[in-house]
């Protein structure tokens, strides 16, 4: 446990550091050091906040999340962006509007409470879906067409993020449920 | 003679741009709040990921580049929080979402 936070403590520093010399540009002895300074109060004031616990669950239970996986996660990501976004910007330029609202509950096995930040995060960063609400393992989805959720959010998406963690995650996504009119609501 | 940089550039924010735009006409055209809610920080989002990322294709790798890639990442991991969070307060103050062949809400208000 001691380890854990020193080397917590370390990369904190190092973050801060590069963003220091990213924000400054300048390498003199003065600037540097000025730098080292506010780095050892900020690190000073957080200490305590970066290893509060903040979830009742124990958020590290030893699973790393896979490095080299998560460099491909973000460029899938990224890509899945663009594809959707261009499949939202035909919906709201077609004269007719063709859109289809509706709200999907379903349930995930997610691992922790990291692994359900990224898949809320990543659920509302791709055009037409967003993520309403999570209630431990239940999440709340609005979304601008029905179909559009049923064909890649809630597999593909959801598997990709069960992967950062696991190399082959079983069944991820379960209870699926699609709510279309306010009678079902 | 326009080099691959100015190219990527231009190219860029043309698309930026674009999406810029369709999120504006998507606010006014979708119904309700939480369609508009997709059209507002969904096409924005990636907007501004693009014209700064043309922006940082015409700085090079200097420290004003690396600003600007700083930003991006900021944007990408805060615009989706915020998002969710507006949804998230609409939903809890019970505001309904609109459903295909259902009247406007905001339209009986009036």
């Amino acid at each position: 446990m001691k380890g854990k936070k020193i080397r917590n403590n370390v990369s904190h520093i190092f973050l801060l550091m590069l963003f220091w010399l990213v924000l400054s540009g300048y390498f003199d002895l003065f600037y540097l050091s000025l730098g080292l300074i506010s780095i050892a109060i900020v690190v000073l004031v957080n200490s305590r906040l970066r290893n509060y616990n903040y979830f009742n669950e124990q958020t590290d239970s030893g699973e790393k999340i896979r490095l080299f996986r998560l460099i491909y996660f973000i460029l899938w990501l990224l890509w899945e962006i663009v594809i959707s976004s261009f499949k939202v910007a035909y919906l709201i330029i077609h004269p007719k509007m063709p859109i289809k609202a509706g709200i999907i509950k379903f349930k995930t096995n997610l691992p922790h409470m990291n692994a359900k930040v990224i898949l809320g995060n990543s659920i509302t960063l791709t055009p037409g879906t967003v993520t309403i609400e999570i209630n431990d393992n239940d999440f709340l989805v609005h979304s601008l067409t029905s179909e559009n959720i049923e064909d890649h959010i809630d597999h593909s998406l959801a598997v990709e993020v069960a992967k950062l963690y696991h190399v082959e995650p079983g069944r991820v996504v379960c209870e699926e449920q699609v709510i279309t009119s306010s009678k079902e609501l | 003679m326009i080099d691959l940089r100015d190219a990527l550039t231009i190219l860029f924010v043309t698309a930026g741009v674009f999406f810029m735009l369709i999120g504006s006409i998507g606010v006014i055209r979708l119904p309700d709040f939480f369609t508009r809610s997709h059209a507002t920080s969904k096409s924005d989002t990636l907007g501004i990921m693009l014209i700064l990322s043309g922006f940082a294709f015409y700085e090079g790798l200097t420290t004003t580049g690396l600003k600007l890639i700083v930003i991006i990442i900021f944007i990408a991991l805060s615009n989706p929080v915020g998002s969710h969070a507006l949804a998230r307060a609409a939903y809890f103050y019970g505001i309904k979402p609109w459903f295909k062949g259902e009247p406007r809400t905001h339209e009986e208000v009036e």
